[in-house]
């Protein structure tokens, strides 16, 4: 198989993270299911990759994978030139303490039963041992994302939601990763909760130069996250731009019809009309040509055809569209 | 706009509704004397974060509280001029499904997954309107269907909710609760398990069929965007409280209470000179701990003194807009409380 998105390498410095060509399928009755399909990214040390995308386009997939807790039936991902399911023993430690992740749902993700610096703490115990744990970092860490150091001797259900994202950040952060994958990080928070999380990830990444991967599906939460973002739909990149090109001159229909159903509406002309027809495919027959063209407002015959290739559309800015 | 009218055109009024919840950890007053109307082919949107009190307020109206602990307190709910507070349960029953019917957020919680859809759909068809005969109830259901926009619905009408999308079960739920014809329809966050691109399709279809049929509706969201798209008015409420209410362009223009100003700023993601989203700092407030003051007093930016004493009246800024908020008041220099919320 030839790889059909090859990945745009900035000559310095080298990816921290990098997928190339990585392909997972399932065997599902009734044929094999393709959850992510040839997707090849680089992320850079210090940069914010946004990844945006529906239920079921392989969202959470691609992330387990980034994580290592699913190996790609074909295709490499490595870590700073290493093939992360070749790493020995040291380098597999160091990998997991470089690489960390904070989840959506605050509530299923801390242990009930652990008090929250236990909670938070336990990263750091596993990957260093007791001994080398200095004093202080768990009052640092729960200072830095902004919990009173009495928090500490709390079980999470003392907690709010937000509150609770905070602890998972201060564990996700406690081993002082290189690279933090954050799934739908403020889905489950109310309105008002969400813009201070994102402004306290935001300022981590300030201070720490940490690197992120967002995946999320509010637009809004990502072009105010990312440097760089991707829009995935079944299982594969569809189109890739720095975050205010792709907000400006989106290139790709599907990336088009996201950003029409995000936008804040007018009020006195409410939209609805969406370009999109019905739902997602079932990704176990895919459609042939391009993966788009059964929901896709503007697809002609060469879309059944042929699969558009993801090409240049401007300098930086790729899309999958023979009309992009 | 919600300004008087003939007492016939009114569907629904809610006067002073005050529900609680008896908890292990004290009384949680979810909803606090919470009043409004609702006119025939009105859609009114109720937005609030979570426990703000909007689904209970919905859930109030056709008596559908978890018992014992939920209760209503206080207030009245007159539906087409009968108090449904006081009703029997016997009498609620003939009422939901046919007269008032609830779409909820999961479609697959909604649908017994055993049986067909078809098989669903005729059941308030049979139960109301007391049809049964079999070709007659199926032809019904088909229709129902097809109404929604679901493809080849003579097909469709022996699947199983397992075997259809989401987009497509809400569109059946959405079939199932017209299927009786209401007066009222209650929405309580009818689109926020789907996908954003499913969503505008369906909140299209509610708003297509509320015109069509004439109903009014209530639209429970806690998204801005999705209410600023379907309904004519909005109530915004905190903390078991309406804070400020009016017509859909109006809170758009001109949000006057502080809560709904900054909730404007969220949805717009608007960020301060140092390019930080703008943030309402504080966490919700504890609803089993609530005093007399105003709820938002803790994280309000132009908060006063006897905003922490008091809950203020409302007062009418214009005709339909109306807010409660003692910064505002002095601000518009009025000092004399609205005497009927409406």
């Amino acid at each position: 198989m030839t790889t059909r998105q090859e990945s745009v390498t900035p000559a310095t410095p080298p990816p921290l993270l990098r997928l190339e060509g990585v392909t997972k399928k399932y065997p599902v009755r009734g044929g094999v299911l393709t959850a992510v399909d040839r997707v090849s990214i680089d992320i850079a040390p210090g940069k914010v990759l946004g990844v945006v995308g529906e239920s079921g386009c392989g969202k959470t997939t691609l992330s387990r994978m980034m994580l290592r807790m699913t190996e790609p039936t074909s295709g490499a991902v490595q870590f700073k030139g290493d093939d992360i399911w070749a790493l020995d023993g040291g380098k597999q430690k160091l990998f997991r303490k470089s690489v960390s992740a904070v989840f959506q749902d605050p509530y299923s993700s801390l242990n009930p039963r652990h008090r929250i610096d236990k909670a938070i703490m336990e990263p750091v115990l596993v990957n260093a041992g007791k001994g080398s744990v200095t004093g202080g970092l768990l009052e640092h860490l729960l200072t830095s994302v902004g919990l009173p150091i009495t928090a500490a001797k709390l079980y999470p259900h003392e907690f709010s939601g937000g509150q609770r994202q905070r602890i998972a950040i201060a564990r996700a952060i406690s081993t002082q990763p290189e690279l933090v994958l954050l799934d739908e990080p403020v889905s489950a928070l109310d309105v008002s909760i969400r813009a201070q999380v994102l402004n306290l990830l935001k300022d981590l990444q300030h201070d720490t130069g940490v690197s992120y991967v967002f995946i999320a599906h509010d637009l809004s939460a990502v072009r105010y996250m990312s440097d760089e973002i991707i829009v995935v739909y079944l299982g594969a990149i569809v189109e890739r731009a720095s975050a205010n090109k792709l907000y400006q001159t989106p290139r790709h229909p599907y990336t088009k019809a996201l950003l029409e159903a995000s936008l804040p509406p007018d009020p006195r002309n409410p939209s609805l009309t969406t370009q999109l027809r019905g739902d997602l495919p079932n990704p176990i027959n895919a459609p042939s040509g391009c993966r788009f063209r059964t929901r896709c407002p503007i697809a002609a015959k060469i879309c059944a055809d042929s699969e558009p290739e993801f090409r240049e559309v401007g300098s930086g800015h790729r899309a999958a569209c023979h009309f992009a | 706009m919600m300004t008087t009218s003939a007492e016939s055109s009114r569907v629904l009024e809610v006067r002073n509704l005050y529900t609680s919840f008896r908890t292990r950890r004290g009384v949680a007053r979810s909803v606090n004397g919470v009043s409004f109307v609702l006119e025939r082919g009105r859609t009114l949107g109720i937005v609030g974060e979570s426990g703000s009190g909007k689904s209970v307020t919905l859930m109030s109206i056709v008596r559908l509280l978890a018992t014992p602990a939920g209760r209503i307190e206080n207030g009245e709910v007159l539906f087409e001029g009968k108090n449904l507070v006081t009703s029997s349960e016997t009498e609620m029953r003939h009422i939901r499904g046919s007269k008032i019917s609830v779409i909820t957020q999961d479609p697959m919680t909604s649908l017994n997954p055993v049986y067909t859809i078809g098989n669903q759909l005729e059941e308030p068809i049979r139960q109301h309107q007391r049809i049964r005969v079999r070709d007659t109830l199926r032809r019904l259901a088909v229709g129902a269907l097809q109404s929604v926009g679901i493809p080849a619905p003579e097909d469709r009408v022996s699947s199983y909710p397992h075997q259809m999308s989401g987009g497509q079960r809400q569109r059946v739920v959405t079939a199932m609760a017209l299927a009786c014809r209401p007066s009222l329809i209650l929405c309580d966050e009818p689109t926020t398990a789907l996908d954003v691109t499913v969503q505008l399709q369906i909140l299209k279809l509610l708003r297509d069929l509320q015109k069509e049929h004439g109903m009014a509706m209530i639209m429970v969201s806690h998204d801005l965007s999705v209410i600023a798209r379907v309904c004519d008015d909005v109530a915004v409420m905190y903390a078991g409280r309406i804070v400020e209410k009016a017509s859909v362009s109006r809170l758009f223009e001109k949000p006057a209470h502080p809560y709904t100003r900054a909730l404007m700023r969220s949805l717009n993601a608007e960020t301060d000179a140092s390019g930080r989203l703008y943030a309402i700092e504080g966490q919700p407030p504890n609803v089993r701990n609530i005093g007399n003051g105003c709820p938002f007093a803790p994280r309000c930016q132009s908060v006063r003194s006897e905003c922490r004493e008091h809950f203020p009246h409302e007062i009418a800024l214009s005709p339909g807009h109306t807010t409660s908020c003692w910064a505002v008041m002095e601000e518009a220099g009025i000092t004399a409380p609205v005497r009927k919320s409406v």
